[in-house]
């Protein structure tokens, strides 16, 4: 089992500095990824789900972010805390690929795909241009571009919204990343053009064996992609599990609050459920749990500090005290 | 009910936007200067015996000394006197021809960039045309028709000064225009008058406090340029233009500074704090600024 | 459908775009429907399907090319505008986003009252006091009244413009996206603000929105919109249950379930949207339709009702 353990992310904090104060988008987030293993992190706005990836990346510098001492990040046991930038520059692209929601800004309008695509593959791979153009062309029809000898040849703005992100997917992969780091990737497409990306994204998921951290406020798209799914909220991670745990058997409240609050298609019903309330403002300091306004468990020994991520069993974990006993009970077997 | 009252007090407005602007602390420096500048152009004639027009025979170009503060001018004039009669023209001249230029300005950009088709065309060719025009000439003209006089130095200054206004009134305008809260104002039924002063206007005026304010600095500018020309306020009536102009002989630029040192500097001051008033305004009325 | 019964009648209404080239951008191209009162019909499409264009030529914000929209026995295309403005009192809308649908140098209160102002509504304590009462039920305490928009949050500010939509007491609100802004937590709060006021004042909606989770779930009708066209229109459990046009059925089926039982067959579509400048001959759909025939790249599909009132606009629906 812990070989098989491709990224190992603990105790991540990061915090951001703005002129109103410090916000701590990230609050001590542990989890691994596996080899082969999709890991969906849901959350909403503010929950902190990119800034973790991009703190993976060592990409919040820019943005007057801090990641704070004692946090980790190892990919295959290395420490990428510790790199330089110039290190962290072969990691990003040829061991960790990203995938960004809109597929426009993340493509450079003034050059053709080819250009972008060779130069990356150029980069990484080390091979000559030649090699790294076929290579593309390949790679844009494995993502199902028709025409892709002409399509390379285009410019990124003549392209529609899915087609470039199926550009990103190909460029991103092209370097056989170990881990792709998709943050919504689905989400600036249309319903039925996201049904054509995930479907791409699972086909390329058995091809290259690549683990996938998908980052998503869809419980949709979870359900549809992912083996573990993390919950977060207001920086926390509030409950870890497989898949199916979490949609058949949620533990924490505000999963099951969630889960319950999203329309479904396949019920009808009167009235959702509705979390009253709204997101915490981060730059106030939150006593105790991050949930206890809007949690309809509250009770007086929430409002001491965040639960620690209580395990129930090898594959589930829950920050809620709720399952204290229940913790205990499975620690004991 | 006396809770009510207090809170509708702490957030209204305009007690908002002074309490902000109170906490800008150049601007708020820079209003009491001007304040304190105005009230002694305004009151220190009647306080003191000040004579800006009597030539003292045998006193041209001294030095400042007990009997003249800041010294005389060439022609024997005491220049204390004639700063702070002079600061009563320059600054007068100013912001009347500023306001002039924004009343006239604003609420055509307005009609331009909120309309657009036909009034569009009509008022932005007519601004053009006016800014193709080298202003100093027509100034120059005007004021020869209207004769020479404070007046028609603010009404030319003024009535050629407005195409700035109008044209940033109308580049903002079209923005804030396809702003979805004017649609939603539009569709909840308010009439074109209302979408443009209450919801386009307030949204626009950012940038206009800064062009106000430097409009009267360059209006004050221009009334020096004008009375150096002999067009602008007429001689032996003082104004800080025509005193700076007095440096334009060598001997009084390099040896007598006292005559243009003092106007210059007060200049100067009035012009970058009405800037930075002009500034302290723009944030202050900017709901999202904290305070 | 033309029942008589409507409280506003779409009729054949299209609106084109000058684009490039002298080319039209067919947003909206003859569409029909009808809203009775107190009901919600849904208008999902992807984007660029040219629902949003629809909802505000609906409401006269943008000029018809052709067609008209029945209310009160009156075309209210064809009214001069002073007489529209007064109309607009009955026919509101709320906006997609909610950060930029509040002007943000107006209060909350003076937002909200707007519509009274405007048209004179009362005296000014009625104003603050209904104004006051709308703010409290939708949620918002009356210290808030006071504030300015930037200091709320998204789902607040949603409920600020639903108020402002509803204070004049509309028969019909168009919604356009309303809740696809918001977090997925604060939704089902404005779904179920929206639904309660359904309720209690009668209101009609036309809702659009891309998500068919949350069309589903509030209306009580939905037409489907492919490239300026209504491609099918249903009650909606006829339409989730049997969906007649591929297009919807494709539509429902790319949507993911929140759920890991259950296991569909997906649709997936073929290739991208075609531009609405040059909208396929025919029926609009044929290039991405798995089912398509000769028939269906020659001629443009009627769109044809059942009994029950299920309109479908193919040629080989119940085939």
């Amino acid at each position: 089992m812990k070989d098989n353990v491709l990224l190992q992310v603990s105790h991540l904090r990061t915090q951001f500095e703005t002129k109103e104060g410090i916000i701590p988008a990230v609050d001590d987030i542990s989890f691994t990824v596996e080899r082969g293993q999709v890991l969906g992190i849901v959350g909403e706005s503010g929950s902190g789900k990119s800034v973790t990836s991009m703190s993976i990346l060592k990409l919040i510098e820019k943005y007057n972010g801090r990641i704070l001492a004692g946090s980790s990040v190892k990919l295959e046991g290395r420490e990428l805390l510790g790199l330089s930038e110039a290190e962290m520059c072969n990691i990003r692209g040829r061991e960790i690929a990203m995938i960004f929601q809109d597929p426009m800004t993340s493509l450079n309008p003034v050059f053709t795909i080819e250009r972008q695509m060779v130069e990356t593959i150029v980069r990484h791979k080390k091979i000559g241009r030649k090699a790294a153009r076929s290579a593309a062309v390949e790679w844009l029809a494995k993502v199902g571009i028709p025409e892709p000898e002409k399509r390379i040849r285009e410019y990124p703005h003549q392209l529609s919204g899915g087609m470039r992100q199926r550009v990103i997917i190909a460029i991103a992969l092209s370097c056989d990343p170990k881990l792709l780091i998709a943050d919504e990737p689905t989400t600036a497409l249309d319903v039925t053009i996201q049904a054509q990306i995930l479907d791409l994204l699972r086909k390329l998921k058995d091809e290259v064996n690549a683990a996938i951290i998908l980052i998503t406020h869809d419980m949709g798209v979870v359900a549809d992609m992912a083996d573990h799914i993390l919950v977060m909220y207001a920086g926390r991670a509030l409950e870890y599990g497989t898949k199916q745990q979490i949609f058949k058997n949620p533990r924490h409240p505000y999963t099951k609050g969630l889960l319950a609050s999203i329309p479904r298609m396949d019920r009808m019903e009167e009235r959702l459920f509705s979390i009253e309330g709204n997101v915490p403002n981060l730059l106030k300091p939150v006593e105790g749990c991050v949930f206890r306004e809007r949690c309809g468990y509250a009770r007086e020994e929430c409002g001491g500090c965040q639960p620690e991520l209580l395990s129930l069993s090898d594959e589930s974990r829950v920050s809620c005290l709720l399952y204290e006993k229940e913790a205990k009970e499975s620690a004991h077997e | 009910m006396d809770r009510k009252r207090k809170e509708n007090v702490r957030n209204s407005f305009w007690r908002n936007t002074v309490q902000k602007f109170m906490k800008h602390r150049v601007a708020m420096f820079s209003l009491v200067f001007l304040t304190v500048e105005i009230l002694a152009v305004v009151l220190l004639p009647l306080l003191m015996d000040l004579d800006p027009y009597t030539t003292n025979v045998g006193c041209f170009s001294m030095a400042p000394d007990d009997r003249f503060l800041l010294g005389t001018d060439d022609v024997g004039r005491d220049v204390f006197s004639r700063l702070v009669y002079g600061g009563r023209v320059s600054i007068l001249v100013g912001f009347v021809s500023a306001l002039l230029s924004a009343v006239i300005g604003i609420p055509l950009g307005l009609l331009a960039g909120y309309y657009g088709g036909i009034i569009r065309m009509t008022i932005m060719r007519l601004v053009d045309i006016f800014m193709s025009f080298p202003a100093m000439i027509i100034q120059l003209v005007l004021v020869t028709v209207l004769g020479a006089s404070a007046t028609s130095v603010m009404l030319v200054i003024g009535l050629l000064g407005w195409t700035g206004f109008a044209r940033l009134t109308y580049s903002k305008v079209i923005s804030v225009k396809e702003q979805e809260y004017v649609e939603a104002a539009r569709a909840s039924g308010a009439t074109n008058f209302r979408q443009m002063f209450q919801y386009i206007l307030p949204n626009s005026l950012a940038p206009l406090f800064v062009q106000f304010s430097f409009s009267v600095a360059s209006a004050i500018l221009q009334e020096s340029g004008l009375s150096f020309l002999g067009l602008g306020v007429p001689v032996p009536t003082a104004s800080w233009g025509n005193m700076i102009y007095s440096a334009q002989s060598l001997s009084t630029l390099v040896y007598r500074p006292w005559m243009w040192v003092p106007a210059g500097m007060i200049l100067v001051a009035t012009v970058l704090s009405i800037n930075f008033i002009g500034d302290g305004l723009r944030d202050a009325l900017d709901p999202k600024m904290k305070i | 459908m033309n029942d008589s019964n409507a409280l506003l009648a779409v009729q054949n209404v299209k609106k084109y775009f000058k684009g490039t080239k002298g080319c039209y951008v067919k947003a909206v191209d003859d569409v029909s429907f009808s809203v009775t009162k107190g009901e919600t019909l849904g208008l999902v499409g992807e984007s660029g399907c040219g629902k949003s264009t629809l909802g505000r030529t609906v409401l006269n914000l943008v000029n018809a090319t052709e067609g008209g929209v029945i209310y009160e026995g009156r075309d209210i295309l064809k009214l001069p505008q002073r007489e529209m403005r007064m109309l607009r009192k009955k026919l509101q809308m709320v906006f997609q986003n909610p950060y930029s649908s509040l002007n943000p140098r107006m209060t909350v209160l003076e937002a909200v009252r707007a519509p009274l102002d405007i048209f004179g509504i009362g005296t000014k304590e009625e104003r603050f006091e209904r104004s006051r009462d709308i703010l409290r039920y939708v949620g918002l305490d009356e210290y808030q009244m006071y504030r300015y928009p930037h200091e709320f949050s998204g789902g607040q500010r949603q409920r600020i413009v639903i108020a402002r939509a509803i204070i004049s007491e509309p028969d019909f609100v168009v919604c356009d996206e309303p809740v696809s802004a918001l977090d997925v937590s604060v939704r089902a709060q404005v779904l179920n603000l929206m639904q309660d006021i359904q309720k209690e004042r009668g209101v009609a909606y036309l809702f659009i929105s891309h998500d068919l989770s949350v069309v589903k779930h509030i209306s009580d009708r939905i037409a489907v919109m492919y490239l300026g066209k209504i491609v099918e229109i249903s009650p909606k459990e006829a339409l989730y249950d049997r969906p007649g046009h591929p297009y919807t059925q494709a539509l429902l089926s790319a949507i993911p379930i929140p759920d890991t039982d259950i296991v569909r067959e997906r649709i997936i579509l073929k290739g991208d949207l075609p531009s609405p400048m040059d909208p396929p001959a025919g029926c609009r759909f044929h290039t991405r339709c798995r089912f398509a025939t000769e028939e269906c790249r020659m001629k443009e599909p009627e769109m044809r009702f059942d009994e029950s009132g299920h309109g479908v606009a193919c040629h080989r629906w119940k085939e």
